[in-house]
This record gives C-alpha cells, structure tokens and sequence, in this order.
C-alpha cells in the first residue's frame, strides 16, 4: 500500500466489536495539521462519537487508540503512542501515553490509529497484519498473567509481533487497571485496561510490514537525529538517565523532603537508599532496555531473588513512580520487595501508582482506627509489610474479599466505608496522587488540581527546576530557565508560590508537556529539564516529517488545543471547578522530612485556579469560552457545550 | 580535615572515578557546603538541598569534622 501524505497514513481503522465488523475511517488531511495526533485526535472522536453520559464500562464508551504525525520516523523519542476513552476511577478523560514498539508497530501496519467501539460477547483479541484485521477468539487467554498472553501471540503469530492487554485486573473491571505494551511499558492511569476489559477484548496484536514511513525532508530528519545522538550521548542529564534510569530520583528527592512517605504524611524517607537507583542497580542484576528507535535507552530489566521476593525479566524493572508509592509510601525499604509488588501489579495488569496509593490509605485507615479487621476479612495492615501487600494485590486483581473494596480505588472506597477515611484518600477527582509530595512545589498542587484526568504528575515540569535564573553561556545548562526562553519566561519563580507570574509558567509548561501528548512524544527527551532537543528542534523534525512548514508557535498551540478539548470533555461530562481540588491534608503541614512543617496556602491556591483559568480563556466555572475555543479552531466543541447546557437547563 | 560527601544528579559527574556517586576528600576547617561546592567544579546553581550526618540543612551549612554530606540538585522526580 502506499502512503500519500508524509508522517501519516489517513486510516484509521473502527471495530465494532458487537456486530464484530471493522472499517477504514478517513479524515479531511488538514486534521491531522490541526491535531498533530495523539491525545488531540483520540480526542476529536471521544467528542464528536460518545454521548457526554455514557457509562464508562458501558459498550457505548469507546476506546480510542492513537499515534502521531511523527510515530515510527526514525528519531529517539518517538515511540509513544495514545489511549483514551472515559476513565472508570474518575468519571472523566483517561487520557495516557505508552512508550514501547507498538505505536511503531501499528503505523507500520499502515494504521494511524484504533477507534474500538461496542461490547464482544466472548473474550476476544484483534490481530492486526498490515492491513488485515481479524477479530479472534481469546478463550485460551483468559485468566493469564500478561507475560504468558504475551508469550502465547508471539507464537502463534510470530515473535516480532506487538501486543497491547489489559491484564487479570482488566478483565475483573478494576477500576485503575492499565494496558500494557509488550510487559514493559504502561497505560498506566485511568483505568483503561478495565474499559477494555469492558469490551471483553483482551489484546491487540500487531505486526507491520511497511516499516519505511514516508517522510518528507528524510536528510533534514537525519541531521536532527545524528545531532540528537550526539546530544543523547554527551548531556549530562541524559547519560545519567541512560545509566541508571527513573530509579535515580528516589534519594534526591528524598533529601529535598519531596518523597511520598506513609500516604503522605512525611516527605523524605529512612530507607530512602536502600530503594533508591544506586542500590536497585547493585542488588538487582539489571540491564537496559530501549522504546523504538531511540539512543538514550533508559528502561530496566531486572532479577533477582531474596526470600519470598522474586524478580524476573519477564517485566521491565520498577520506576520512580513505582519504587515510591510501593516502596518509601508505604514504608518499605527493601528494592526486592519493591520490585516484587511492581511485578505483581505488572503480571495483573495493576496501576502501581493507584495500587500503592490505595494500599497506603488502607494501612493508615486501619492504624487510626477507620478500618478494622470486621472490614479487611482478619488481616492486620501495617507499614513495611510486602507479604501482605503482595496477598493485597493478588485480592484486587482478583477482586477477592477486602481486594474488590479496594479495586475501586481509594476515593470510591473511601466514599463506601465513610467514617472519615474520605480524608486520607490522596486523590484528585477520584485518581490518586503520583510519587511526588506538592507541598514542596505549588505548581504540581495545581497540576494534580486542574488536570483533566485527575491528579497527574505529568501536567507540567515541576517548579524546582525553574526557581533560578541559569546560565545562557554554557553549552548544556544543568538546570535552568533558558530553554523557556524561546516561549518568553525570562524570570525565576519560587517552588513554593502560585502567584500569577508561577501560573503563567505553569500553563506554558503544561502546553509543552501538551505537546508531548499531541505528537506522543517521550518526555525524557525534549522537555526542559532534559533538553536533549531543544523545542525549536522538536518542530523543525514535524516540519521535516511531514512537510510543513511549521513553528514552535503552530506546535504549542497544538499543545494548548488538546489540553482546552480535554477540559470541554470534562464540563460536558458534568465536571466543574469545584472538582479541580486537592485533600485537605495538602493544606495542613508536613508531619516529618526536610519540608517539615510546609504547607500549601489555602488562599493562594484558589486564587492561582482562577487566574489559571481567566488566563487559559476559561470562565470562573472553569469551563471553556466560545471566543477561546474559536481562537484555538475548535469552535464546534463550543456546539457541544452550548447543547449541553442547553438540556440541562430544561 | 576528612569528609565524605555523597552527590546526585548531574552533581554525580564531579565524584571520584573510583567511587561512583561519591567524593572523599581533606577540606579546610571553616568550609561551608557552598566553598565545598565551588571548590568541586558545580555550577553556580546546580545544587539545591543537602544533608549533613543524615540531617536537612542550608548550602551555607558549615562542614563539621568527619562529616557525610549529600547533595542533591534541583529535583523533579525520575527526571532528575
Ligand atoms: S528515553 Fe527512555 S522511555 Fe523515552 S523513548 Fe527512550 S528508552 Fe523509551
């Protein structure tokens, strides 16, 4: 088949997994300029094709799977790839990025992306070759741990094939179950692999042969790329993150008093080196793995073996995200045990963020008294306790006893039990907090407040890094304001602090990491921190895949459209600004760690809402304007606003 | 007088080859984390939080005899 339009294919293919049919779905071209991709096309369909009341583990939600304009060129940080369908732990957008081979995969498969609608009355799993698709019957896969679903495609279709799944947790509807890409890399929030769960779909399988997309200006490309090599190779940053991956952060952030420990009650851990990247690297025999085509290879494969806690490379190794909230959160300070419960969670197809978060609100529930032994079926929750832990997330993916309270998730089992653990739940709009205390960086207190698909901690680069000046004259600042420069922050701002100066860093930054989503590209490469490419850089290579003649300016925007569509998705779906808040404990001051006794201020929190509101072109409400949405394009989704408000009000 | 100080971050690349992460060294008496900083070759602003035998303190911490330090710079999460 030939590819007509550079950095696209314009096919997208529709199942329908009632009538078991599919279709090729073709778009008006100058879209995909509009929408780059990514969150912003998956968005589009979610808009224009779900009813704003749909139940999200209904078949009427749909499951939107998403590449971008420049998925699949040959170029470190392209391989992501989107998911996103309404969220059954928060009621609103699931909006997720993925790294891996799949995206890759599926564009070489001469797809730009899956639209998955309707409900199979049988488990099932698409097998996709080129431009054949066939929906297949998954009885065999039922019940498996991920790893062996995966094992089981490769050999019936062969070991280069691609698989996305949900796992055991997605099938039991568990409402914070992932996707996962090959065992390795994650959908990890909103609960997507419950949606398609939901569908009784089990896997997507992938194998493509067109695996030379047609891109634009091919020489430019490549003069990006080998500068990027170069750039990957020599930065300090980058290099570090080649060695010893995410893993890293855990003891800086740690000294700095930011680490979730005990739910949120300290911020800096004990047994902060005994998890961290140094010891993770010693004790569990790792080596690293890489996404599609990329240089700077930062992911793990671990194993090892201490007592009960067993580490294969079935899985990739833990992350920050993962060591933190199944580790310091939760008091453990053993990298096998850490690893071990991400296993698990990895084998069942289990957030570990949510899992961690929602396990630290049962232990600090059941030590003040909240939740009792009547409640959790005999067992005593304590801190520092992975047997249990690891019996916990084996009942949540099974839905077993106390485990099916807590799949769904802290907020709804909160709200469930009452007696005042409402209030231990770290959650924002019914997601859990990510590993990272706000109470050090106000910045990432709005971004867990404001964020479409509650708390996230990818809204935004977070504030410690832009709290100085730096230093324009060195080839590679370490950490510094300047790569903003070029969007027109000029000045430092405190972490602590939401006055109007943060909120305005805050929204452009929220655009860049917008932009990443849009074009599903990895943030450990471009975003301001890493600067391993320049944003100017970024453009230049859509430019040189596609053929546009772009700007950082046309990117941005394209940023700022997805993340105004995501909040019109949200109104539609009942959401307000009263839903954009944080636990009161965000406000009270840190028990213990190098923060202790910092807290958010109230007023300059909700001052800081309004004003990110007036300054994205939103109302007091929180809720997108006509003029703003016209200025961004999208004027039709004003339509569905207006309808929306339209009947409610009869 | 003896120190050991413990660096993160891109503050690793001033370590000893030796010892990775890691710096030991003799410093005058009087030295403050900050002069330590300077005198390993950091970036004005590269360092943002540190610890003396375990303890949270500011850069402008004196050094004590025999002391573990640890620096961190400015932290995001796995990105830093
Ligand atoms: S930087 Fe790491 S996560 Fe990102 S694409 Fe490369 S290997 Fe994958």
């Amino acid at each position: 088949m030939e590819q007509k339009f550079a950095g696209f294919w314009n096919r997208i293919l529709r199942v329908d997994l009632t009538s078991r049919t599919t279709q090729v779905v073709e778009l008006d071209p100058l879209l995909y300029r509009y929408y780059m991709g990514g969150r912003n096309l998956a968005l589009h369909f979610l808009l224009k094709e779900v009813a704003p009341d749909t139940k999200p583990l209904s078949p009427q939600n749909k499951l939107i799977l998403m590449t971008s304009v420049v998925t699949g060129a040959p170029i470190s940080g392209q391989a992501r790839h989107t998911a996103a369908a309404i969220s059954p732990l928060t009621g609103g957008l699931a909006d997720s990025q993925c790294g891996g081979w799949w995206g890759a995969e599926l564009k070489f498969a001469t797809w730009d992306g899956i639209i998955i609608e309707g409900k199979a009355d049988k488990l099932v799993y698409l097998w996709i070759e080129d431009e054949h698709v066939q929906i297949l019957p998954a009885d065999d896969l039922h019940g498996r741990l991920t790893h062996e679903v995966m094992e089981i495609l490769r050999n019936r279709h062969g070991a280069k094939a691609r698989t996305l799944q949900c796992g055991i947790a997605g099938e039991n509807l568990v409402r914070y179950a992932n996707i996962t890409a090959d065992c390795r890399n994650f959908h990890g929030r909103g609960g997507l692999g419950a949606v398609m769960g939901s569908k009784n779909l089990r896997a997507v399988a992938v194998r493509g042969t067109h695996r030379r997309l047609k891109i634009a200006d091919p020489e430019k490309l490549n003069q990006i790329a080998t500068w990027f090599s170069r750039s990957v190779k020599i930065h300090p940053a980058v290099s570090l993150h080649h060695e010893l991956g995410t893993s890293k952060g855990i003891v800086p952030v740690s000294v700095a008093g930011m680490l979730p420990t005990y739910n949120f009650q300290d911020g800096s851990f004990e047994g902060a080196e005994k998890i961290g990247g140094e010891t993770m690297k010693r004790e569990l025999n790792g080596s690293t793995e890489t996404c599609y085509a990329c240089a700077v290879s930062c992911k793990r494969s671990v194993e090892g073996e201490k007592g009960a806690f067993k580490v294969t490379r079935n899985y990739g190794g833990p992350e920050y995200e993962s060591i933190g909230l199944l580790g310091s959160n939760l008091g453990v300070d053993d990298i096998y045990a850490v690893a071990a419960c991400n296993e698990r969670c990895n084998a069942l197809g289990l957030d570990t963020i949510s899992t961690g978060l929602t396990l630290s609100w049962a232990v600090e529930c059941f030590e003040r008294g909240l939740i009792s032994e009547a409640d959790t079926g005999g067992l005593r929750l304590k801190w520092n306790d992975p047997h249990t832990y690891l019996d916990l997330i084996d009942a949540i993916a099974s839905r077993r006893g106390f485990g099916d309270l807590l799949a769904e998730g802290s907020w709804a089992a909160a709200s469930k039990i009452g007696r005042g653990s409402e209030k231990y739940s770290m959650t924002s709009k019914g997601q859990e907090f990510a590993n990272h205390e706000p109470r050090g960086k106000w910045g990432v207190a709005l971004g867990y407040a404001v964020s479409p698909t509650g708390a996230d901690h990818l809204q935004a680069a977070h504030d410690p890094w832009f709290t100085n000046p730096g230093d324009p004259s060195a080839e590679f600042n370490w950490v510094d304001l300047t790569d903003l420069n070029p969007t027109g922050i000029l000045e430092p701002v405190p972490a602590e602090d939401l006055s109007a100066a943060k909120v305005r860093l805050f929204i452009y930054l929220q655009y860049i990491w917008g932009v990443h989503d849009v074009l599903d590209w990895c943030i450990f490469t471009a975003v301001p921190e890493f600067r391993a490419i320049s944003l100017n850089q970024l453009a230049e290579v859509v430019g040189a895949v596609t053929g546009w003649k772009t700007s950082l300016f046309e990117v941005l925007k394209a940023g700022e459209r997805g993340v105004t569509m995501a909040r019109a998705f949200n109104v539609r779906r009942g959401f307000s600004a009263d839903d954009d808040r944080l636990p009161d404990r965000m406000f009270e001051p840190l028990r213990g760690g190098t923060l202790k006794g910092h807290c958010i201020d109230r007023q300059q929190f909700e001052r800081g809402k309004q004003l990110y509101y007036a300054m994205m072109g939103w109302d007091e409400r929180g809720v997108p304007g006509e003029a703003k949405l016209e200025e961004l394009g999208v004027g039709w989704v004003w339509q569905l606003l207006a309808e929306r408000s339209a009947a409610g009000r009869q | 007088m003896w120190i050991k100080v413990k660096l993160y971050g891109t503050l690793r690349r001033l370590a000893s080859p030796q010892t990775p992460g890691i710096w030991q060294g003799e410093i005058p008496e009087g030295w403050t984390i900050r002069d330590l900083l300077a005198h390993l070759g950091a970036g004005r602003y590269e360092a943002c939080a540190a610890m003396i035998n375990g303890a949270a303190c500011p850069l402008e911490t004196e050094i004590p005899a025999d002391a573990e330090v640890v620096v961190v710079p400015p932290v995001g999460g796995g990105l830093c």
